[in-house]
């Protein structure tokens, strides 16, 4: 007897109106923050429960059928677009399943956005500290997926420190425990092996986080600095001192005007070349102490004043205006590069330097804003697509700043993921074995290579896979010659 | 010796099928369950500093570089490694990393996988493998390097790790807290953690383990705190405003690592903090023979340590006393027991994933066969 | 140097040839190209969070009108309708917006576009032909407040459907606050004000027409009156149907330029909004753009005035309320304090914070009569929320959230009823004679 369509077994699960299959809605799912590739996905299905999500992977698997999971489409490395195949959004599990505040951790479903476990859990003195920029927007699920970092992650660390437990949903239907949600466990790490999968392994169900208790005291510098390496040096010097700021951010004029011009205008001085965002925060007595270093470092280093927020209002204005920066690059030019490279800190000013005579070279406008205590890179160009040669320069200047970054002994990304945008760079800083090591791994958890194909690690650098791809490579929907009528 | 040189050790130990024993420096194999290997491969020759840049804040060392050549490297610049792992610093940060071993800093640094940064490591098939990188932030590829660490030995040998270093606090100071052994203790306890005072380090001894240190016959509380000279004192305004906190040698750090020197089993119990602070008198209470309890509040962790000259009886009493008792949801982690003991501890890497795992890098059971179960 | 690979990393999005060149829709491709498409809009959009689909979201639907522009998607696409049809148009997208895309006007010039394909649906092109015309609009009106004051709405709101939600529309307009005649005096000095009747406040809500008139006088301003006003030509903007609200546009800037007012005082907050863009809805034509300019200019919310003149404290009322914003306040007027001020004036008032206070209600214009099934589905928390706060007034400037408010409470028998700031305001005055 021959089976129904797949998007008729799929609506029967989680319901007619969250299965997509016209072309014309599906067009608004062909890219995630990063809109300068699109890949069109087949039809796309949004369960509503945790059951539904495992009836609807068994019923992919069962099929054979490729999928990519998708929480609130924010990623900056297009991992999340679906090439003609299954794209799964997780986006309508948002429930916050358990707030355990003695013990500081809280249990929610991937699709719970970022800044609502924030709000949820601040009432009680606490607080997710992982803070991506896209924190009003991004999804667990999809922090997880990425590894996501953010401003505060200089002191508190990435997500990979502060998830305790992941629920997954392996491509082949079967749900695992990775982690402990009680404690600490032996065995293998394969909760930090799935951080960061960027929804090659699997669909994470349910993450259980660490809570952070709120900091005491929290202080908020703004210093500014009429030279870009002059800043860059007291960013070093800062992070030499080893005071560890809870964070540490640099802006460049052109990024401080595009957002003074913004709604989000946070009241930067319009005429720097640059500043520096420092927050410290903990005891007060102590953070005082530090906040007359930082403030002396900078002074030193050249910076033509330093202020210190006034209260809460204030500095919730400052960081609003380094948070929206991306967003607000959008005034300048139709389109937006957002690139995403780190540095050893002590190249930062070198760095910056190469930076900037690329960007003359190539006659193009370069807006650096970025997490200067990690040395986490954000070099973002905005241009016009339309206008081939300028879309070449563009590509030529991002390509040199790359290789420059790879050079002094940096990476590729340091919170966007590879997905489908960084995957030509994944050769210039790993060797084949490691390529392939990360490809066999993939494979323990994902064996036929369904979930998120084609992401992260090129298909070629996986040697098994190589040998055997024309006859095991998982096929688009539209190659699927048994199921005809999916859409 | 050279990576180079493991990877033929080990390619040619697979070619004749001969299972490989990887030790450091030696100082703990008595960890772990048996391994059922002949040859040894040591990579305490290994050693040296590879790169370190101290304003990167970052240090690459061979394998076998002893925790004490870091300490004394670093120290140089006024940095440190803040990982204390039990045992000395003699052993070697490629054990350590292995075997995601931790100890008392743990509290307030985080565990070996929050503090390493890449790797180099060469597989059960020989081949060398680099992962993560030299920068502290990094989502570069799926993440080998957390895989490795804590794997023991099974996936891979580790050559080189990168480490993520921190200043050295310009002051660095312990306290002893003696607990009054009633009802009060608990709330002490709970008071402290919610005055998130942000230790270094915060550890609480059973009677035992006390007498052991030379501090008396009561339990205590030891608590370190680092910082600018205003921030501690701030801390230590906050933990008298709580007890009546002694000053004590930071030396006693290194005693408290030795504990566990004559050990005949060490297990650690991890479940949520607050199942601790209820059961805070049975955990400390000693009531069994030869065994001492100290426990880590901020990490939900019980260390729990039982002496040579006790019989292999009281062993299994305690970890079946620790399965059954108690409605904690938490684990049971055993790092050290009598031979005898192993077979009945279920092994932690039987799991269809991790035995997926384990096929990819060491297909042959080549390295510590036998160490996981 | 390392020899690197992308695989194509900068594929051209750009928009070689238009699909729709000469549309309103093409004018506003800037707009459209500002969207870097960062999803923070996202978790703001009162039919994103309902519906769950990025169709239904701020950021899909501009990635619609591009799609139109591009001619991936045909104007005759029935999705494209059903999902451009959905917005509330409360604007809540476009504060959060880092990238200041205008959203409204993407969203009007869109509508007119898609209108050329197809028609406006039945019940709204009824709607809006009365609106349109004075004629038609009072009896209309007049017959509504009629039925306002008999009991039929209240019995017939229990109805299912379209009916029974309009008539609990209806049935919420006729409950506002007991308040004795007092008459209202000031020194006139802060200047004159010709304030918009509306047709709805007009219609139905008489009082507080009278009422607005009254506090304004109370706090200083000269009230005269701007003869010849229409309908503002919201609804009609909103719908897509542009030329009928130029056209209303142009009627309203002589009559209120012919009254000589310095300011044109709204009480009605999606009016508001409105007459503070007849500027850009006149960008193309010369001969009004910088009357309209000027006009929009001297448009305010009358809680702007009232705050701006302190407002003066009235007698004490001991009543218990609690404040929802209206969209085309706070979002398309970034209006968000001075209501307060209204109410902080009132003594012996006791303001009850409602959570989520600044998530649309789902009236956004006749949206709740068309799109009945989504605007409940907007209306459901924000009721919860108000069921939580257990106040018995809801005050709110805008008369699409007082009657969609005011006609869910009434089917929903929560003991609470919607009001205008300004008659509350009035109400504190009355008593200070007492
Ligand atoms: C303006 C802007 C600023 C940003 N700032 C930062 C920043 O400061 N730091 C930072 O780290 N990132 C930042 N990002 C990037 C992005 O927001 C993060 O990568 C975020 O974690 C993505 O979450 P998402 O829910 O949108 O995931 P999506 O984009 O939907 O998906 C991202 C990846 O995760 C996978 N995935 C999603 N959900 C699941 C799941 N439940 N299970 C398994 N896989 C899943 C997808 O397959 C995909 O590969 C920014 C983005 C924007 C637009
Ligand atoms: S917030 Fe603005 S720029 Fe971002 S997706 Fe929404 S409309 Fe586009
Ligand atoms: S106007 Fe309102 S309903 Fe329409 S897209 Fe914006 S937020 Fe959503």
């Amino acid at each position: 007897m021959q089976k129904p369509p797949v998007a008729e077994r799929l609506a029967d699960i989680v319901g007619e109106k969250h299965v997509l299959s016209r072309q014309s809605e599906l067009l608004v799912y062909n890219s995630d923050g990063l809109p300068g590739y699109r890949r069109q996905p087949r039809l796309a299905v949004f369960p509503g429960t945790r059951e539904e999500t495992i009836k609807v992977v068994r019923v992919l698997a069962a099929d054979g059928l490729p999928f990519v999971p998708r929480g609130a489409g924010t990623g900056l490395s297009g991992g999340a677009l679906a090439d003609d195949v299954v794209l799964l959004g997780l986006h309508r599990l948002k429930k916050i399943i358990s707030l355990d505040v003695a013990n500081m951790r809280a249990t929610v479903e991937p699709g719970v956005v970022n800044l609502r476990l924030n709000r949820h859990v601040a009432p009680h003195g606490l607080l997710y500290a992982p803070d991506p920029s896209s924190e009003a927007a991004c999804t667990i699920g999809g922090n997880v997926a990425e590894n996501a970092g953010g401003p505060h992650c200089l002191k508190y660390g990435v997500t990979l420190n502060h998830v305790l437990a992941i629920t997954a949903l392996l491509p082949d239907g079967e749900v695992v425990e990775l982690g402990s949600a009680t404690g600490e466990r032996d065995g293998y790490d394969l909760r930090g092996a799935f951080i960061g999968s960027e929804g090659c392994f699997g669909v994470a169900l349910d993450v259980t986080v660490k809570l952070t208790p709120r900091p005491e005291t929290v202080r908020t510098l703004l210093a500014d600095f009429m030279s870009v390496d002059e800043a860059a040096r007291v960013t070093s010097a800062v992070i030499a001192s080893g005071i560890v700021p809870a964070a540490l951010e640099f802006m460049d004029g052109p990024t401080i005007r595009v957002v003074e011009d913004s709604v989000y205008a946070a009241g930067y001085p319009r005429d720097a070349e640059a500043i520096l965002l420092i927050e410290l925060d903990g005891l007060r007595a102590g953070v005082d102490a530090d906040l007359e270093t930082v403030r002396a470092i900078c002074l030193g280093g050249g910076a033509r004043a330093v202020k210190v927020a006034k209260d809460d209002a204030e500095r919730m204005k400052l960081w609003q205006g380094r948070k929206k920066a991306f967003g607000a690059m959008g005034r300048l030019a139709p389109h937006l590069i957002v690139q995403d490279a780190v540095i050893p800190r002590t190249q930062l000013p070198a760095i910056l330097k190469r930076i900037h005579a690329i960007s003359e070279k190539y006659g193009v406008v370069v807006c650096n804003v970025f997490h200067a205590g990690d040395g986490n890179l954000h070099p973002n160009i905005a241009y016009s697509a339309d206008d081939p040669a300028e879309s070449e320069r563009v590509h030529k200047a991002m390509t040199e700043i790359m290789t420059a970054c790879i050079e002094v002994g940096g990476s590729i990304t340091g919170e966007h993921g590879v997905g489908l945008d960084k995957m030509g760079y994944m050769e210039s800083i790993f060797t084949a074995n490691s390529l392939n090591a990360m490809c066999e791994l993939r494979g323990a958890f994902d064996p036929d290579r369904r979930s998120n194909p084609g992401k992260v690690v090129p298909i070629h650098s996986c040697r098994e896979w190589h040998g055997v791809a024309s006859a095991r490579a998982p096929r688009p929907l539209s190659a699927e010659p048994s199921h005809p009528a999916v859409a | 010796m050279t990576t180079e040189s493991i990877a033929r050790t080990i390619r040619d130990a697979s070619a004749a099928r001969t299972p490989l024993r990887v030790c450091g420096r030696s100082t703990w194999l008595d960890a772990g369950r048996p391994v059922r290997a002949k040859q040894t491969l040591s990579l305490q020759g290994d050693n040296g500093v590879v790169s370190y840049v101290p304003g990167d804040l970052t240090l690459t060392v061979r394998a076998g570089t002893s925790l004490a050549e870091i300490e004394r490297a670093t120290a140089e610049h006024d940095q440190w490694l803040p990982l204390d792992p039990y045992g000395s610093s003699d052993g070697t940060i490629g054990a350590t990393v292995s075997t995601a071993s931790a100890g008392p800093l743990a509290s307030g640094f985080g565990l070996p996988r929050d503090l390493v940064l890449g790797m180099e490591f060469v597989s059960g098939r020989g081949e060398v493998i680099r992962c993560g990188g030299k920068v502290v932030k990094n989502v570069a590829g799926f993440d080998l390097t957390r895989l490795l660490t804590g794997s023991w030995g099974t996936l891979g040998v580790i050559t080189e790790v990168t480490l993520r270093l921190y200043a050295r606090p310009k002051v660095d100071r312990t306290f002893v807290v003696k607990l009054s052994g009633n009802g009060r203790d608990a709330a002490f306890l709970g008071g402290f953690l919610a005055a998130r005072l942000g230790p270094f380090a915060f550890e609480v001894f059973s009677a035992t383990a006390v007498r052991l240190l030379g501090l008396g016959d009561r339990a205590v509380c030891l608590i370190r705190f680092g910082g600018n000279e205003a921030g501690v004192a701030g801390q230590l305004a906050a933990l008298t405003a709580l007890a009546t906190p002694e000053e004590v040698d930071a030396n006693l750090w290194t005693r408290v690592r030795q504990l566990e020197r004559d050990a005949d089993c060490v297990i650690r119990i991890s479940g949520p903090p607050s199942a601790f602070a209820d059961g805070l008198d049975d955990i400390l209470g000693d009531d069994i023979p030869s065994t001492m309890t100290w426990m880590s509040p901020v990490r939900g962790l019980v260390r729990l340590v039982v002496r040579k000259s006790s019989g292999p009886n009281a062993v299994s009493d305690v970890i079946i006393g620790n399965e059954s008792g108690g409605d904690h949801s938490g684990h049971v982690i055993c790092e050290k027991l009598p031979t005898e003991v192993w077979r009945q501890v279920p092994s932690a890497v039987s799991d269809p994933l991790s035995q997926r795992i384990k096929r990819v890098f060491d297909s042959n059971d080549l390295l510590n066969p036998g160490i996981l179960g | 140097m390392t020899a690197i690979n992308t695989r194509d990393p900068l594929p051209p999005d750009g928009m070689p040839g238009c699909a729709l060149p000469g549309t309103a829709l093409a004018g506003v491709l800037p707009g459209i190209n500002a969207c870097v498409h960062c999803g923070f809009c996202l978790q703001a959009c009162p039919t994103y969070l309902n519906l769950e689909d990025e169709n239904d979201s701020p950021r899909g639907r501009i990635f619609l009108m591009r799609s139109l522009l591009e001619g991936t998607i045909s104007p005759d696409d029935q999705s494209v309708h059903e999902h451009i049809d959905r917005c509330l148009g409360c604007r809540a997208c476009e504060p959060v917006c880092p990238s200041g895309v205008p959203y409204g006007q993407l969203l009007e010039a869109t509508r007119a576009t898609l209108l050329e394909s197809r028609r406006i649906p039945h019940v709204a092109r009824l709607i809006l032909a009365v609106f349109a015309r004075p004629w038609a609009l009072r009896p209309a009106m007049f017959f509504s407040r009629i039925l306002a004051a008999t009991p039929i709405p209240t019995l017939m709101s229990g109805m299912r459907g379209r009916i029974g939600f309009a008539m609990a529309m209806l049935a919420s307009t006729g409950r506002s606050i007991e308040r004795s005649p007092y008459r209202a005096s000031g020194t006139g000095e802060r200047g004159t004000v010709a304030s918009l009747r509306g047709c709805v406040m007009e219609g139905l809500f008489t009082q507080t027409n009278r009422a607005t008139e009254r506090v304004l006088t109370m706090n200083d301003y000269t009230v005269v009156e701007a003869r010849g006003q229409q309908c503002c030509g919201a609804l009609h903007a909103h719908a897509g149907d542009l030329e009928t609200a130029r056209k209303l546009a142009r009627r309203n800037i002589a009559a209120f330029d012919g009254s000589g007012a310095s300011f044109v005082a709204v009480n009605a907050a999606g009016c508001g909004a409105a007459m503070k863009e007849y500027g850009h809805l006149l960008r193309d034509d010369a001969e009004w753009h910088e009357r309209a300019e000027s006009f929009s200019a001297r448009v305010r919310d009358v809680s702007e005035l009232l705050a701006a003149a302190g407002p003066k404290p009235g007698g004490s009322m001991p009543i218990t309320v609690t404040y929802d914003a209206p969209c085309h306040l706070q979002h398309a007027q970034r209006i968000t304090q001075a209501p307060y001020a209204v109410l902080a004036a009132i003594p012996g008032l006791e303001l009850i914070p409602l959570h989520d206070s600044d998530q649309c209600c789902g009236s956004a214009g006749i949206y709740n009569l068309i799109e009945p099934e989504t605007s409940d589905a907007v209306l459901a928390p924000k009721l919860a929320n108000i069921r939580a706060a257990g106040a018995p007034f809801v005050a709110t400037g805008n008369p699409g959230c007082l009657m969609q408010i005011g006609a869910g409470l009434v089917r929903d028998g929560i003991g609470a009823r919607s009001i205008h700031p300004v008659d509350l305001l009035d109400a504190s005055y009355a008593a200070l004679g007492q």
